[in-house]
């Protein structure tokens, strides 16, 4: 395999983790606090990419302002399936398959009203209208101005949100719910508050995670799903109860999807159309292995169940 | 007046009824205890209380308030704080963060605060301070960094009590505070409960099997029997009790 194609290979695996980890922090956060493995979040990436899309094609090219949008859509509409589906069914006690079920159900009616939305406003596979300039250039090592976007952003997203979990009275309440959220209510944590603000957080993140996708690929209807399975590759590799695993894999998933497979192509001849079975070989063979993924592996911060 | 007033309480877990028509009054300052032999529906009456348990009929006036339907964390902040017979904790958290935990409305739980740090961080460290002062009170306190999983069983009861006193409660039930504890602690464990009443005026209600300890600090005592009330007195009443004595002791 050429150097050059392997340093391509790692800048797209660095910066492809990093809207991962930002995806699948939530899909760990909502397993721990909420024990809940919600597919509905593809679809919050989804909403988020198209909040900044409208913004961007509406004449505001400050990535700030994008960003924001692309949060606030996100976590509104984590906040709805939430408070419209998934708190009444927790009040019913019904069982944890007809949650994974209804976050599916939830996930379908999303992505066809942005399926009919898009339709409507023809939005079909616009990207954010950031322009692209290269920022970095050192021999075959080229970075964009996007790559110096969504690496750092992802990264200061993740840590604050490590800070908010370990540092603040919220972020103990909602260690306490991931541990045990009976004794929470006895303790007179307002758990359903907290519940709510996690909700929010996770979908925002989301929602910023698609953002940023939406700005080096293009936005359709479907991205968000596309991205769950290496996402939830990434979060079972991390044990869906660690923040520092759950990050790792994130960036392992991204390592086997870019520069592994690539190195397969190259020397070996497999297809690139078989990318997308990778995060499935991953989840398999986890679950096969090490169903625990990096939990006790690594030294940890900012956990939720150890 | 009393503080505590249940009426005709019922619990029924499908066709099993583990509460069967429970009245009882605890007044404002006692100490009372609850006895029965194992399953006799003593834990259920505490869960149907502090609200983690739905009622199947009945009513639990707290205060002149009817709480029946409140959820676990209302009747908690109404003033009824609980303890365990498996002393329930977080166990991979430090001691001062289980003392943290219950305080109510902290600035730094809500999400446009919790950013910043400035704006809990003096607050959070009152909420330091009168955890630390109430761990000194159950001589807790060399062990504030600790994790809970760390301490020793008597302890762990120790910090689930002054995790109950963070809440300010105005009753305390406690569901067997000496399980699994060594005799000595066992005595040591009541004496604190009794200076909570002495010195904080928090009223009790305490689950309890080693009746040689319970009965010298409690004012009053229920017995339950089969989900049902069998007898009440004071403690000497009930040690004699000829009944309490037959479905208690076998004799």
């Amino acid at each position: 395999m050429p150097p050059a194609l392997l340093t391509t290979s790692l800048v797209n695996t660095i910066q492809i983790g990093s809207l991962y980890a930002l995806m699948a922090l939530g899909i760990t956060l909502t397993f721990s606090v909420m024990k809940l493995p919600n597919f509905a979040h593809a679809e919050y990436v989804t909403a988020g990419a198209y909040a900044a899309l409208i913004v961007s094609l509406s004449g505001s090219l400050n990535p700030i302002v994008i960003l924001a949008a692309a949060f606030i859509v996100g976590a509104l509409t984590a906040l709805v399936s939430q408070l419209a589906v998934f708190k009444p069914l927790e009040g019913r006690q019904v069982s944890f398959y007809t949650l994974i079920l209804s976050s599916f159900a939830i996930g379908l009616i999303i992505r066809y009203i942005l399926f009919t939305m898009a339709d409507y406003f023809n939005l079909f596979d616009l990207r954010i209208q950031i322009p692209l300039q290269i920022v970095y250039r050192q021999g075959s090592l080229i970075l964009s101005n996007l790559f110096a976007l969504v690496v750092p952003t992802s990264i200061l997203l993740v840590i604050a949100l490590t800070l908010l979990l370990n540092r603040t009275a919220l972020g103990r309440e909602m260690r306490a719910l991931a541990n045990n959220a009976n004794l929470a209510r006895v303790i007179g944590i307002p758990v359903e508050r907290v519940k709510n603000v996690t909700w929010l957080l996770v979908g925002g993140l989301a929602g910023v995670a698609g953002a940023l996708w939406g700005m080096q690929t293009a936005v359709n209807p479907l991205m968000g799903w596309v991205a769950i399975i290496s996402v939830f590759a990434a979060a079972i590799l991390g044990g869906l109860s660690s923040f520092s695993g759950t990050i790792l894999g994130a960036y392992v998933v991204a390592f086997s999807e870019n520069t592994i497979m690539l190195f397969l192509n190259f020397n070996f001849g497999v297809d690139l159309a078989y990318k997308p079975a990778i995060p499935f070989i991953i989840i398999i063979a986890v679950l096969l292995i090490r169903p625990q993924g990096f939990t006790q592996l690594i030294k940890r911060g900012g956990d939720l169940q150890r | 007046m009393p503080l505590l007033e249940l009426y005709n309480l019922r619990k029924d877990f499908g066709g099993l009824r583990a509460v069967d028509d429970i009245s009882l009054t605890v007044p404002q300052g006692a100490i009372i205890g609850l006895i029965g032999p194992n399953g006799s529906g003593k834990s259920t009456l505490i869960d149907l209380i502090a609200g983690s348990a739905d009622l199947t009929a009945g009513k639990v006036i707290f205060a002149g308030e009817d709480i029946s339907d409140l959820p676990a964390d209302a009747v908690f902040h109404k003033g009824i704080a609980r303890g365990y017979q498996e002393p329930a904790l977080y166990f991979k958290m430090t001691v001062l963060d289980n003392l943290l935990l219950p305080v109510k409305g902290q600035r730094g739980e809500q999400p446009w605060y919790a950013p910043r740090h400035s704006a809990w961080q003096r607050e959070e460290r009152k909420h330091a301070e009168a955890a630390m002062e109430v761990l000194r009170q159950v001589q807790l306190l060399p062990h504030y960094d600790t994790l809970a999983s760390d301490l020793s069983g008597g302890q762990m009861k120790l910090l689930e009590i002054a995790r109950a006193l963070m809440g300010k409660p105005k009753l305390l039930l406690l569901d067997e505070p000496t399980a699994g504890v060594a005799p000595k602690l066992a005595y040591d464990i009541f004496q604190q409960i009794a200076r909570l009443r002495d010195d904080h005026g928090i009223t009790l209600l305490i689950v309890e099997h080693r009746l040689e300890i319970l009965f010298d600090f409690v004012d009053y005592v229920y017995v339950m029997h089969l989900g049902a009330l069998l007898a009440q007195g004071s403690a000497a009443e009930i040690g004699a009790h000829a009944t309490v004595r037959e479905v208690y002791f076998g004799d």
